[in-house]
């Protein structure tokens, strides 16, 4: 082939030039360690590890965040293990104060080193993380989540929150538990229901419910008749003071069947037959009228409630005029605060109001009128006339109540008070019924007060010791026709020498006998108290009437009960570690019941506070256990991390990392390569015809 | 004598012989140079009796060694070359940035989600908040400056284009010279050609075609014609055209090349036309893969922005208010551009359907026929049409096409007025800014919504096991389902009857609703807004009289979310119907429409039960043609079965309110007034309590009830959803209506969804309420950080890392490509041009020995003439 002069040239430097660039190529990849200067020089490895450099990233974010989650999780398990010991420490002393031989002032003692415990126990429920955020609050971490005292009751103000972490892709790990589910959602008694003797009760009236209607012959006329109750509250007749009695009405003329006169109440009036919870009234003159109804009531009657009987001529419908579905007579809301006024707060928190109102009703017996005052429940001083509460003309039960009405918590005129609040009342209520307004800030309130019927104390008089009760089966207890409110009375039948001890088993929602389904009553006629007691013999909630069945539990008395005594079976429910340890230390410091035996009532007392302490333990150690177990999945997650980024490395490494002594090895030959070419060129281009013309 | 005269042809040519080597010696090293060589023939023999005697030699031609095969061949290489070189060259730039771990977008994207995770970490902390904002800056700043550097690459090829085309006007001019000049010369001919001028041309058409790939064609005269593209001339004869740089009419930011012919008219030359040589490489760089890299950025910052935005707006900020956008976004005003040769007046208006399905395509949308557009995606040149009675209708239709077929995540709609002519065309950008655009809007580290607005929990003294699962939000947009009733009280003179957990605002006060029995104090004529809707109920007649009742319907149509309602160029957004819908005639079958501005007018939906989304579009089409007539207003399904409600009418916009309805025999005069209103009307506004209840026998109807919650909020449409079963819709209506309870199914209303599981006892209550304080919730916060690795992108496949990761192959797949084939094709060039070389070039030691040849012959021509005259003298010297 021809060659031309400019081809030597050309190509030479061009050889030159492509090794250098080689040269430079090598050079560049020694001096940054990446395989790839740019990515085009492999498109795919480039793109590859920009996600593994990704996953790498979040792997190790991962690692921190387990570490985070670990650091957390052992903080709350070592306040939890504190807590325990805490626990454990006041169960020792529960059991320590049961010693019959401790005084008043050893039990006082006991009591102020169970104080000290309660304090230490706020303290660690309140405890906080290394940031100030509450440990135990729920998602509210700046927020104080347990406040109170043994006096008033701690209350949570944190939530139900449980903090997570996320320590893996599909994982987020709860770091937190809620002061709700350490401290205060603990089941009490033996986890199913609880026993106890009575300790306090709501002095507000029971309602009347009406159970059935018999109609024997078909009514002869069309009409309505009413069946009116009036309690004789200053016992005129001489039936006994509270003793309801009833009068059957045509409301055509408003007459009584019974007399035949207006209906009246009072000595000389047309109320005259005694009224009896859960026995069959007649509707009957005895004579002229008679209806042929049977109507069957129960519960505590009070005056104003009506039952209407109506007759189209063919049938009777019998329709309780007045009557509440519900236990409690009347009822409160949770009330509020004047939503509409912006100083609502201040005044609800001025120095005026004493955080502890009660709402106080009174029937007015003349016109049957219900009235209501508001009572400073400290001072008993009525917000409303500045002096002592009383009833009657000129008293201070001034404000008529309408049932459903708001009743504003503020007076029109002088003495001037206005609490920026307001409460709903439905229902009748009855003379001496009484609801507590207290200052509040539970979260199940209204956020400032509480509402609740009054509670009053009451003790047994006898030595009956009640136990924890045992479980035989729980899907019994839980059946539908459990109440979950039952009670176990006493009775004395006093005619035997040594008197007999009998009791009997009480829906006490509805007032019957488990045995017979009908009204408890004790003695004479339709006694319910069939059922001969002996110490420490097990009672079993079996062998009921059909209604109920078996409600699968049974519990031991022991100790010798008296006439009236109540012993209770609830539900179990939720009650806090603090108010449990508050219960004990209010049994110790509790002063001598008149009427009551002290002694019995405190054994009953540490009977239930040591089963709940038993509880709280046992939750306790179930939240440590959750723990532990995120404890032992992190300790594995970590090892994947550890893993993982290995693994992500190497692979990393793979696609980006320089050969380095592939590299070197390129380099020293590309060099090599271009001395060769650089030598050849200049030889060649040395030689020229010219140099020999 | 013959002799003297045969050594003086000798003489002559050998001169000549060395004169053309010297040429070629001397021009060994210019560019463009074909060797030449003297053709030497002899000269015509004289006859003689002996036969013919020789009269010596001439020189008949200077040939120049050329071979026109080759040298098109090579040209057809350089041109190829030429224009891989500069793609390869501009490719480079950001080939090399975007996977740099320093200024790729790895790692600032990474940054920012583990700043996510710490702030997780620690919700309550401002430190930790400040650092995610200072991370999601960093991310913006790092989006924005990918984008800076694709725009700085844009504006320099925009100027490249102007100065080539400069170069190429002065190749051009200087052919034009050089032919003059070749005419000039050639005057005796083309058989005698002027070959350095001919070397000088191709020189010229070499150089040209390395910028611009031309066809030249050769005339009878020896000059030269040259042709780019298809055909369109740049010289032709004596008259030459001019190429320039103008801005495109799509995009007037965008250069491309005009031509100008000799009577000054610009035309515009399609990119397509122009390739080969730096010309072509920079269009084909720019079409090809800078748009793509910088409308897949965009994509991922658009997609970004809103997927984290519409997850920070469920969430709560450390000051309790629901979380704002986090990111700004673009809008779309700026993602369309009108062609500006456009000739009608219409107007488009683009909205975003569905972020997961954008592409990192253009799109061209141009009106064919009347009343018929079609809509083109740039990238592969798919094509979708829709035809109607009207352009709104037809672009209603184009967009029911599109997304039928595939749904490319945008809405297009047409407002009413103006109308666009045929031929007019708009250049559609959804995602070229996406990454200029997106900025920051949370500037305080409060701000961040790392929270969830709502919080469950069970009651303590509950006295089963069963648990509530803790909230989570789908959507805090306005919710009222089911038709509320509120009742007037005139003893108190106010309203009863509000759903439970709503918050009512009247008149700037706010009512949070807690009890069923809560009255709310009337005012004629007072705005009254909850749980999404805003009712105002005024004195008409006569105040309402007590115990008037009046219905607030569900509205039809729920905002969109997170936006407000735009009703911009006659379009409604708004939200899915709930299937099935029930139309139930003076409940909420009225709506009142206004298409043009000047009152509304009330249509009537035929009353019924609507299972399918298309059912209702279609009914609803047909009564409000019946009242408006056909062709005003236009019903589509959008996507995610979204009404659409399009007007027609020139110079109208459509507001839409439902209209109102009220329980007849109302004996007052009170009338009510029905309005929507947006985002975070929907969650309670306080704790909304659920009581369980066991499963019983109703004292009433003796009919058995099953075990059931109650409490939930009046007005709300819930969902039961057992674990693994069919879901069950139930209706509340009223404050004791009930769903039933099974454990572990989950239970939605109103935008929320929990569980409650476990065995609850009969009474047992759990609430769900609003999150005050919850300033140690980082529920959002880890859902936030879930979208690191949630697929949001290319219809839920691709992650934004994987996206990104997209680009970077895609980017240096064709840098490497582009760089092969350069390679490869700069051999081809090396092999031509050595080719030629081989025969046309200049070898010095070959010029050496001709010189020597015809030195030698020169001085044997001289002693030839020398023993000529010798041979004379002799016989002069026979005379002497």
């Amino acid at each position: 082939m021809r060659i031309s002069t400019g081809m030597i040239y050309d190509s030479g430097v061009r050889s030159v030039q492509n090794q250098t660039s080689t040269l430079l190529h090598a050079q560049q990849q020694i001096a940054t360690g990446r395989r790839m200067l740019s990515p085009s020089e492999d498109p795919v490895a480039a793109a590859r590890a920009l996600e593994i450099g990704q996953a790498k990233e979040i792997n190790a974010t991962y690692g921190v965040t387990q570490s985070n989650a670990k650091s957390t999780i052992s903080l709350v398990d070592s306040q939890l293990s504190s807590a325990a010991d805490l626990i454990t420490r006041v169960r020792e002393l529960a059991v320590q104060a049961g010693d019959a031989a401790l005084s008043a002032s050893d039990l006082r003692s006991i009591s102020s080193e169970l104080r000290a415990h309660f304090d230490e126990l706020i303290g660690l429920a309140n405890s906080t993380d290394g940031t100030g955020q509450y440990l135990f609050s729920g998602f509210q971490g700046s927020n104080k989540p347990f406040a109170g005292s043994v006096e008033s009751g701690v209350v949570y103000q944190g939530d139900d929150g449980q903090r997570a972490l996320r320590v893996s892709s599909s994982r987020n790990l709860p770091v937190s538990e809620s002061g709700n589910s350490i401290f205060m959602n603990i089941k009490n008694g033996n986890g199913i229901f609880t026993t106890g003797a009575q300790t306090q009760h709501s002095a507000n009236a029971n309602s009347i419910t009406l159970d059935d209607t018999t109609v024997i012959n078909p009514p002869a006329l069309a009409g309505t008749l009413e069946l009116r109750f009036w309690v004789d509250t200053a016992d005129v007749l001489g039936g006994g003071a509270g003793q309801a009695y009833y009068d059957l009405v045509d409301t055509a003329n408003g007459n009584s069947i019974f007399t035949g006169a207006t209906s009246t109440t009072g000595a000389t009036g047309s109320y005259t037959n005694a009224y009896s919870s859960g026995v069959p009234i007649t509707i009957s003159d005895g004579a002229a009228v008679d209806f042929g109804v049977t109507v069957t009531i129960t519960g505590s009657a009070q005056t104003g409630d009506v039952v209407s009987l109506k007759s189209d001529g063919v049938a009777v419908t019998t329709t309780p005029k007045t009557l509440l579905p519900s236990a409690a007579r009347a009822t409160i809301d949770k009330g509020q605060l004047d939503s509409l006024d912006p100083l609502a707060v201040f005044k609800w928190s001025s120095s005026a109001n004493s955080g502890n109102l009660e709402l106080r009703f009174w029937t007015d017996p003349a016109d049957a009128s219900i009235y209501y005052d508001l009572v400073d429940g400290k001072t008993g001083i009525s917000e409303f006339t500045g002096d002592p509460s009383a009833t009657g003309a000129g008293g201070s039960y001034t404000q008529p109540y309408v049932a459903d009405n708001p009743i504003a918590l503020a007076s029109g005129g002088p003495p001037a008070f206005d609490f920026g609040a307001s409460v709903t009342v439905s229902g009748l209520p009855a003379t001496g019924d009484v609801f507590t307004l207290k200052s509040s800030t539970d979260i199940t309130g209204n956020g400032y007060f509480v509402t609740a019927p009054k509670l009053t104390k009451t003790y047994n008089a006898g030595t009956g010791i009640i136990g924890a009760g045992e479980v035989l089966d729980a899907a019994k207890w839980n059946s539908a026709a459990n109440s979950g409110k039952l009670e176990v009375r006493f009775w004395n039948d006093t005619s035997t020498i040594p008197a007999t001890q009998y009791y009997d088993l009480v829906d006490s929602k509805t007032e019957k006998s488990l045995f017979t389904d009908t009204t408890s009553t004790s003695g004479g006629l339709n006694n319910t108290y069939t059922h001969k007691f002996i110490s420490g013999d097990s009672i079993a909630f079996a062998g009921l009437a059909a209604a109920y069945g078996d409600f699968g539990v049974s519990v031991t008395i022991s100790g010798t009960p008296a006439s009236a005594d109540v012993f209770k079976l609830d539900t179990s429910s939720s009650e806090s570690a603090f108010s449990t340890i508050g219960r004990l230390i209010k049994a110790l410091e509790a002063p001598d019941n008149p009427g009551s035996n002290a002694k019995i009532a405190l054994h009953n007392e540490l009977g239930s506070v040591i089963n709940n302490l038993d509880r709280a333990l046992d939750n306790n150690l179930m939240v440590r256990a959750a723990i532990g177990s995120r404890m032992g999945e992190l300790d594995a997650l970590d090892g994947v991390v550890q893993d993982v980024n290995l693994q992500y490395s190497e692979t990393l490494s793979g696609l980006q990392d320089l050969d380095y002594a592939q590299a070197i090895t390129d380099l020293t030959r590309h060099q090599t390569e271009l001395e060769a070419a650089q030598k050849s060129f200049v030889n060649i281009s040395r030689l020229s015809l010219f140099n020999y013309v | 004598m013959s002799l003297v005269s045969t050594g003086v042809t000798g003489l002559i040519a050998a001169q000549m012989g060395m004169q053309t080597t010297g040429h070629n010696i001397a021009n060994a090293s210019t560019r463009g140079y074909n060797r030449q060589t003297i053709l030497q023939t002899t000269n015509t023999p004289m006859f003689s009796s002996a036969g013919f005697f020789g009269q010596g030699t001439n020189v008949a031609n200077i040939v120049r060694v050329y071979s026109d095969f080759q040298s098109r061949q090579v040209l057809n290489s350089e041109t190829s070359a030429a224009q891989l070189n500069t793609y390869s060259t501009q490719v480079a730039q950001i080939d090399n940035m975007l996977a740099d771990p320093n200024a790729g977008l790895s790692p600032a994207m990474q940054a920012f989600f583990n700043a996510v995770e710490e702030a997780a970490a620690n919700p309550s902390s401002i430190p930790a908040r400040q650092a995610m904002l200072s991370a999601g800056q960093g991310m913006v700043a790092r989006f924005q400056s990918v984008n800076q550097r694709i725009d700085d690459i844009r504006s320099g090829i925009n100027q490249q284009i102007a100065s080539e085309a400069g170069v190429i006007n002065s190749y051009v001019q200087q052919l034009d010279d050089v032919n003059q000049r070749i005419i000039n010369a050639q005057v005796a001919g083309s058989a005698l050609p002027a070959n350095d001028l001919y070397d000088q041309r191709d020189q010229i058409v070499s150089d040209l075609n390395k910028e611009i790939r031309i066809n030249t064609q050769t005339e009878s005269d020896g000059t030269v014609s040259v042709f780019f593209g298809s055909g369109q001339p740049l010289l032709v004869g004596s008259s030459s055209f001019r190429l320039h740089a103008a801005a495109a009419l799509e995009d007037l930011t965008r250069m491309e090349v005009t031509l100008q012919d000799v009577n000054g008219t610009f035309t515009h030359i399609p990119e397509s036309l122009v390739n080969g040589g730096k010309l072509g490489g920079l269009l084909q760089f720019r079409s090809e893969t800078l748009d793509s890299a910088q409308n897949g950025l965009g994509r991922i910052a658009t997609v970004f922005g809103a997927t984290f935005n519409a997850q920070h707006q469920l969430g709560q900020d450390l000051t309790g208010a629901l979380g704002k956008s986090f990111f700004s976004v673009p809008q779309s005003g700026q993602l369309i551009l009108a062609n500006s040769g456009n000739s009608g007046d219409g107007k488009v208006a683009l909205s975003f359907d569905s972020y997961a399905d954008l592409t990192a395509s253009d799109y061209r949308l141009s009106l064919t026929a009347t009343n018929t557009v079609r809509l083109t995606r740039l990238s592969d040149n798919v094509t979708w049409s829709g035809s109607g009675n009207n352009q709104p209708e037809a672009m209603a239709s184009l967009m029911s096409q599109v997304n039928a077929d595939e749904p490319q995540g945008f809405g297009l709609t047409m407002s009413g007025i103006g109308s666009m002519s045929i031929g007019d065309t708009f250049l559609i950008r959804p995602t070229r800014y996406g990454a200029r655009d997106i900025s920051l809007t949370v500037n305080d580290a409060r701000a961040i919504a790392l929270a969830a607005p709502i919080r469950t929990g069970a009651t303590v003294a509950n006295a089963g096991l069963a648990q509530i699962s803790a909230g989570v939000i789908s959507n805090t947009a306005a919710v009222l389902a089911a038709p509320v009733s509120i009742s007037y009280e005139a003893s108190s003179n106010s309203l009863i009857g509000f759903p439970v957990g709503a918050a009512v605002d009247v008149a700037g006060k706010t009512y949070k609703i807690d009890n069923p029995t809560l009255r709310i104090p009337y005012t004629s004529g007072a705005s009254i807004s909850f749980n999404g809707v805003a009712v105002s109920i005024t004195d008409g007649g006569g105040p309402p009289a007590d115990g008037d009742i009046f219905v607030i319907p569900p509205p039809l149509f729920t905002p969109l979310f997170g936006a407000p309602t735009a009703v911009t160029d006659g379009v409604v957004g708004s939200g899915a119907p709930l299937m099935p819908l029930t139309i139930a005639a003076g409940i909420n079958d009225q709506f009142d429409i206004d298409v043009d501005g000047f009152g509304p007018i009330t249509v009537t939906l035929t009353a019924g039960t609507y299972t399918t989304p298309a059912a209702i579009v279609t009914q609803m089409q047909t009564d409000i043609n019946t009242v408006l007539g056909a062709g005003v207003v236009a019903v589509t399904l959008a996507q995610n079965n979204q009404l659409k409600l399009t007007s027609a009418t020139a110079g109208g916009s459509i507001a839409l309110t439902p209209s109102f309805v009220q329980t007849a025999g109302n004996l007052g005069g009170g009338v009510l007034g029905v309005g929507i209103l947006s985002r975070g009307e929907g969650l309670p506004a306080t704790q909304i309590t659920l009581k369980y209840l066991q499963a019983n026998t109703d004292p009433l109807t003796n009919l058995p009830l099953p075990a059931r919650l109650t409490g939930l909020p009046v007005g709300s449409v819930v969902t039961v959803t057992p674990n693994g079963g069919t879901p069950t819709t139930y209706t509340i209506s009223q404050p004791t209506d009930y769903i039933a309870y099974t454990s572990e199914a989950s239970i939605a209303f109103n935008g929320i969804s929990f569980s409650i599981s476990g065995e609850p006892v009969n009474g047992d209550t759990f609430f769900v309420g609003p999150n005050p304080t919850g300033v140690s919730d980082n529920r959002n916060a880890l859902l936030l950080g879930n979208l690191q690795t949630k697929n949001t992108l290319s219809g839920g496949t691709a992650t934004y890392q994987s996206s990104y990761s997209q680009i970077v192959s895609q980017i240096g797949n064709k840098a490497r490509e582009v760089e092969v084939a350069s390679k490869a094709q700069e051999t081809l060039v090396k092999q031509g041009q050595d080719f030629i070389q081989s025969s046309s070039g200049v070898n010095l030691d070959e010029e050496a020995a001709n010189l020597i040849r015809y030195q030698q012959a020169y001085q044997a021509s001289a002693k030839m003439i020398d023993v000529a005259s010798k041979l004379f003298e002799e016989v002069l010297a026979l005379g002497r």
